[in-house]
């Protein structure tokens, strides 16, 4: 068995010093997607370095801060679906790692690689996006945050360098009007009902007083090349009732907008079809009297 | 915990005994294939065709023997024997010499020190391709300019069955139902994948140990391909992680690589298949086209039916012919029709070869036959429970072959009885009467099943037993069937107990191995508990004679009926005078009397008209029927399924939470077939051999299963039993089809019935509004 | 570029030598003879390799063992006090939740780490606890029906 160079830095700081300068370099955290690519022969062992960054504790956790919440890359899913700070404040995404994967990869998956899979069925991206959070990204130069939609040049491509890492996701915490609750869920169509990459997915995170909206922000995986923020939702919705009507516009705005594919796991028309009753499914969950 | 169905007289059958093969189980102590290790060991990797269909231009292994690690690579030329796997048309080369005709068929072997070493070499050899063109479905392959890859027609089989005169009824008929159905592909998705070692022995012979249904037809394979005497090759049974029809054609396949590779190495040689590998190269089920026709009276009497069913086959022919006949035989449903005329052919495909699943070719015309008698029951407008108990087999109906069903007949039973478990009178109500975003619906699919391999398989149809009586009064089993995770060897114990009158647990059966009874036919077609159970109750009851007579001895009686209550022998006519099971085995012992018999089972004869596809097909048949209800999103088209209750007429329920067990899990293997079991082959590749992309129900998706049984004795059949392996994957399928018509007035004509399957229909029919 | 790793297997301590992106499956297969941890699909898909570590379920078919080092690991061998069976596995007995058997070891971690979780599983509890397991041979019922019995028995136990 030919393996990848192997390096397990205890530090940050003693991570940059080990590259090896000839390999592509993959970071390895819960490696529920990296195994796959080396047995499938997508990562050539021969040129690779996996660098082991499970020894990295700062990047695990949690944390509130002033303006944002952090969220280390090598927080896993199934702690991510127990946190108390993200019901709060991304209760979205916390749905999102509810629906993630079995017990055994929301274990191990964490939200750096999720991120750094670059998946457009990454069921942790919508979420992102409807938070414009962003993603803290290393080099040994120092550190940069990028949006989350700019960490995708497409399906399974970044915009990172080799040797860049991603540290951690930052996610803006949302002003709450008094009277107004956060809210926030995630919707995914697979081909079964659990244990499935998404045919179609939605993101919606709203500040509510029952059917008034201050604010909201929505988010489709699986329904183009990269994540798409549905943008002009907010301006049909914020400061308003959610009704019939404002909806539909809602819908009008995600029909637009979503530019499907076929593959093997769905088509065009079927994704096309299902996402608008998806987000109408995750709206009428959140808003509601 | 003891589970009996009704009272039941027997100390040993009839009760839900613990299986006899649970402990290794739960502790992770039993041993599959992977769990062996032989001193000195190779490991044999496949090289595989990169193209659908091709002449091979160039071979080369140069790189590959380079590897360190590797000892050889073996090829066609190198194969003693013959190059072919012997099915039934022996087409199917063990490795391509020429051609290829599958993306996925075995070229080379290569034999390595580890089986990553043996992996990564396989990649290395250096195979080139005149590509030709592919066929990619039946529709192609019958075409009269078609390529050809079989004979001269691409036809591996063809039957036609014609009672009465279909035709000329269906010109008259007052009222013509037909539809045109087709069914993909279903992958067994065991979770053991194949494996084999192989293991040559001094004196020149060799044993197999492995994964698998059919040890006989490993046997007879590796003698086909080694050129040595049967005598030479012993055939042994692993623990086997599932099967469902996937070890029973393909295992002789890896067995007989692995038995190449240990001939000419010397060694003991182990192949064990990567997920991957056993999704592209293993068989399948047969996808189908179906066109079908019904005739009936004003009444609802059907007077005819019409079917063409076509199979693909896949690049060889393997099982196709009998998996075709199983489903012609059942083809026009579990209806007393007059005139029938069925025409069933398999066809060839450069794909994977498909062969035997659970269900057998009757997932497919259950399909057909069961949907479109929904729809004639809509035509008719009457309920589709109606129609089905105007026309359903009873003792005296005859079926497609012209067989008069003479006895053991439980459909009407099974549809009563699944009729009033699922609450179908407050459920049932016309689609166009369903309304809201999400609509329930239920519907039924009924189906009767030939048990055994019938007139199709007959001279294999028989069974051997080896029965020994130790010392202590426990006691060896040797049977031709095998263990597959069903609790066959429980049965079987269960039976011999009652037969000799000792407890069930003192009764252990033995690994099956090819060197202890004679071929006793493959473990498949729900037959080994009537076949084998009554090989055993054979070789048992001959044993248990010589027991009577000591206990008459003992008890100092003359003559009389003895009887047993797995403890103790009495006297029927006097109870009170009694004598302990193991005081008398040792007294037989004491006096010398053998308590060790063979046994042997044939079943009755069966016939088979090859000119017009008439005679008694099968000597008993079990009954099914299951309803679905449903729940569809008629936005999103996805479907739930909330309840599926399934009722089996099985003859007689020997151990009832097994029977339940098999219930529950066909059931759930035809759940997936109808939603969301969907292998995709395009231009010859597939595109998701794994279980990421071929999606198998998880927890998540299932619904509440009631297992229903019925038990309509087969006179012949071990204390009554008939057979009930396959028949719980035929109907359910058909019956969350018919539930989603239903519920939406959708009607589906292909399977799996995918959300993106249903959106069609809907749009489908919104443009026809 | 092989290492020195070691951690505690079933309550003992072990120590391999091996390349630490050699996965936990293999290693616990081959290099200590652990066959009770099956390999199903080595995709991370069937859960037939699950075994706890640090009271966690994970795949130990896509684990590296570079990151085992230090953790304790329990595999179904592990289960069994003094050769007395486990409540869980003595009732996956009794109810028939076992055909084939190949799935029943990753099966059984899964529920054991549920009930340390609660003894009081809700029905979706319970099919979320078990949704990372494939099994083709059972249709899950009688998995179902005896977790629930495991937590009624353990639980009046206690």
């Amino acid at each position: 068995m030919i393996y990848p160079e192997y390096i397990q830095p205890v530090s940050l700081t003693d991570l940059w010093g080990k590259f090896p300068q000839d390999k592509k370099i993959y970071f390895l955290a819960g490696g529920t997607d990296l195994f796959n690519y080396l047995r499938d022969g997508l990562i050539d062992a021969s040129s690779s370095c996996f660098v082991d960054i499970s020894l990295l504790k700062q990047l695990d956790g949690i944390t509130e801060e002033s303006e944002n919440i952090r969220i280390g890359a090598l927080t896993t899913f199934s702690t991510i679906s127990e946190s108390g700070l993200l019901k709060k404040y991304c209760p979205d995404l916390v749905a999102a790692a509810k629906v993630l994967g079995t017990p055994q990869i929301a274990n191990r998956a964490t939200i750096g690689g999720n991120i750094g899979n670059a998946s457009p069925a990454g069921d942790a991206l919508p979420s992102l996006a409807a938070h414009f959070a962003k993603a803290e990204v290393a080099n040994s130069k120092g550190s940069r945050l990028l949006n989350i939609s700019d960490v995708f040049a497409g399906p399974k491509k970044t915009t990172l360098a080799n040797g860049e890492i991603i540290t951690a996701v930052v996610i803006p915490k949302i002003k709450v009007k008094a009277g107004f609750t956060v809210v926030g869920t995630f919707k995914k169509i697979g081909g079964r009902k659990s244990h499935i990459i998404a045919k179609a997915s939605v993101a919606v995170f709203a500040v509510v007083k029952n059917k008034s909206v201050d604010y909201i922000s929505v988010a489709l995986g699986a329904v183009g090349p990269k994540i798409i923020e549905v943008r002009n939702i907010s301006k049909i919705l914020s400061g308003k009732k959610v009704s019939p009507e404002l909806t539909e516009k809602c819908k009008d705005e995600i029909r637009k907008i979503a530019s499907p594919i076929d593959d093997f796991r769905s088509t065009a028309e079927y994704r096309q079809e299902v996402i608008c009753p998806l987000f109408e499914q995750a709206l009428n969950e959140i808003v509601k009297d | 915990m003891k589970k009996t169905l009704s009272k039941n007289n027997f100390h040993s059958v009839g009760n839900s005994v613990i299986r006899n093969d649970v402990i290794e189980k739960v502790t992770g102590t039993a041993k599959y294939i992977d769990d062996y290790k032989f001193g000195d060991m190779l490991y044999g990797a496949t090289v595989r065709a990169t193209v659908p269909h091709g002449n091979i231009k160039s071979f080369n292994s140069a790189l590959a023997l380079k590897i360190d690690g590797v000892i050889a690579v073996y090829t066609y030329k190198d194969v003693p024997g013959k190059n072919e796997v012997p099915f039934i048309l022996n087409d199917y080369p063990l490795l391509a010499s020429d051609k290829v005709l599958f993306h996925g068929q075995a070229i080379a072997l290569v034999v390595a020190k580890t089986p990553e070493i043996a992996k990564f070499a396989a990649k290395k050899v250096e195979v080139t391709y005149q590509e030709l063109p592919a066929i990619n479905d039946v529709h192609q392959s019958l075409k009269k300019d078609a390529v050809k890859i079989f004979g001269n027609d691409n036809i591996f089989k063809r039957y036609d069955i014609i009672r009465g005169d279909a035709e000329n009824v269906f010109e008259k008929a007052a009222v013509v139902v037909e539809g045109k159905y087709t069914t993909n592909y279903q992958v067994h998705a065991y979770l053991e994948t194949q494996g084999m070692v192989a293991d040559p022995q001094p004196d020149g012979s060799i044993v197999i140990y492995g994964s698998m249904q059919c040890p006989f037809y490993i046997h007879d394979a590796i003698v086909h391909i080694l050129n040595v005497p049967q005598n030479k090759v012993r055939i042994v049974q692993t623990t086997t992680g599932g099967a469902f029809g996937g070890k029973e054609d393909v295992p002789s396949i890896v067995a007989a690589h692995a038995a190449l590779a240990a001939y000419l190495s010397k060694k003991p040689v182990k192949i064990i298949y990567s997920r991957e590998e056993d999704f592209q190269a293993m068989s399948k089920r047969h996808p189908s086209y179906i066109e079908m026709k019904y005739a009936a009276d004003k009444k609802g009497k059907i007077t005819a039916a019409q079917v063409r069913y076509i199979l693909d086959g896949g690049a060889f022919s393997t099982l196709s012919p009998v998996v075709l006949w199983r489903g012609a035989v059942h083809a026009a449903g579990p209806y007393n029709i007059p005139n029938v005329k069925i025409e069933a052919i398999c066809a060839a495909t450069n794909k994977v070869p498909c062969g035997a699943f659970r269900g057998f070719g009757q997932p497919q015309t259950t399909f057909a036959n069961e949907s479109l008698i929904d729809e004639l029951a809509v035509k008719l407008n009457i309920s589709p429970l109606e129609l089905r108990r105007i026309n359903m087999m009873k003792v005296g109906s005859r079926t497609a072959t012209g067989q008069k069903i003479t006895r053991s007949c439980g459909l009407e039973k099974v549809i009563k009885q699944v009729v009033q478990k699922s609450d179908w009178n407050k459920i049932y109500l016309s689609p166009e009467k369903r309304t809201g975003t999400i609509r329930t619906g239920i519907g039924i699919a009924a189906s009767f099943y030939g048990v055994g391999l019938g007139a199709g398989g007959k001279y294999l149809d028989r069974a051997g037993s080896y029965v020994q009586v130790q010392k202590d009064g426990t006691v060896i089993i040797a049977i031709g069937n095998t263990e597959l995770g069903q609790g066959v060897f429980t049965v079987i114990s269960q039976i011999a107990a009652e037969m000799l009158g000792c407890p069930y647990n003192f009764v252990r059966v033995l690994k099956t191995d090819t060197t202890r009874v004679p071929d006793s036919g493959p473990t498949v077609a729900s037959r080994s508990t009537l076949m084998s159970g009554n090989a055993v109750r054979n070789a048992a009851g001959i044993i248990r004679l010589r027991i009577d007579k000591m206990v008459l001895e003992m008890l100092n009686v003359k003559s009389g009926a003895v009887k047993s209550n797995g403890k103790n022998y009495f006297l029927s006519s006097d109870p009170k005078k009694k004598v302990r099971y193991q005081d008398v085995v040792k007294k037989c012992y004491g006096k010398r009397i053998n308590l060790t018999s063979n046994g042997w089972y044939a079943g009755e004869d069966v016939t088979f008209s090859q000119e017009t596809g008439q005679g008694n097909a099968y000597y008993t048949y079990s009954y099914s029927a299951t309803a679905a209800i449903v729940k569809v999103n008629t936005e999103t088209c996805e479907v739930s399924v909330e309840k599926l209750v399934s009722g089996h007429d099985i003859g007689k329920a020997l151990n009832p939470q097994l029977c339940e067990g098999q219930i529950e899990g066909g059931v759930i293997q035809s759940l997936g077939y109808a939603l969301t079991e969907n292998l995709i082959i395009k231009n010859g590749i597939m595109l998701n051999p794994s279980f990421a992309g071929y999606l198998i129900p998880t927890s998540s998706d299932i619904p509440e299963i009631i297992p229903v049984i019925v038990e309509e004795p087969y006179h012949d059949g071990p204390f009554g039993a008939k057979g009930l392996g396959e028949p719980p994957m035929i109907t359910p399928a058909t019956a969350i089809a018919n539930a989603i018509y239903n519920a939406t007035g959708w009607r589906t004509d292909k399977l799996p019935v995918t959300p993106e399957v249903l959106l069609d229909i809907k749009k489908h029919l919104w443009k026809k509004i | 570029m092989e290492k020195n790793i070691k951690f505690i297997l079933n309550g003992k301590e072990v120590e391999v030598t091996v390349h630490p992106v050699k996965t936990l499956l293999k290693v616990l297969r081959e290099d200590l003879g652990h066959t009770e941890v099956k390999a199903g699909c080595e995709q991370g898909e069937c859960g037939s390799c699950t075994v706890i570590i640090d009271g966690k379920i994970v795949n130990s078919c896509i684990f590296p063992v570079g990151q085992a080092e230090g953790s304790s690991i329990i595999t179904i061998a592990g289960l069994c006090k003094e050769g007395e069976l486990h409540p869980i596995q003595k009732i996956f007995i009794e109810e028939g939740a076992v055909q084939c058997g190949f799935c029943t070891p990753g099966i059984i971690l899964a529920v054991k780490v549920l009930l340390d979780r609660t003894l009081s599983p809700g029905d979706e509890e319970i099919r979320e606890a078990v949704s990372g397991n494939l099994c083709r041979c059972t249709g899950y019922s009688k998995i179902f029906s005896a977790i629930k019995k495991a937590a009624v028995y353990m639980r009046t136990k206690k």
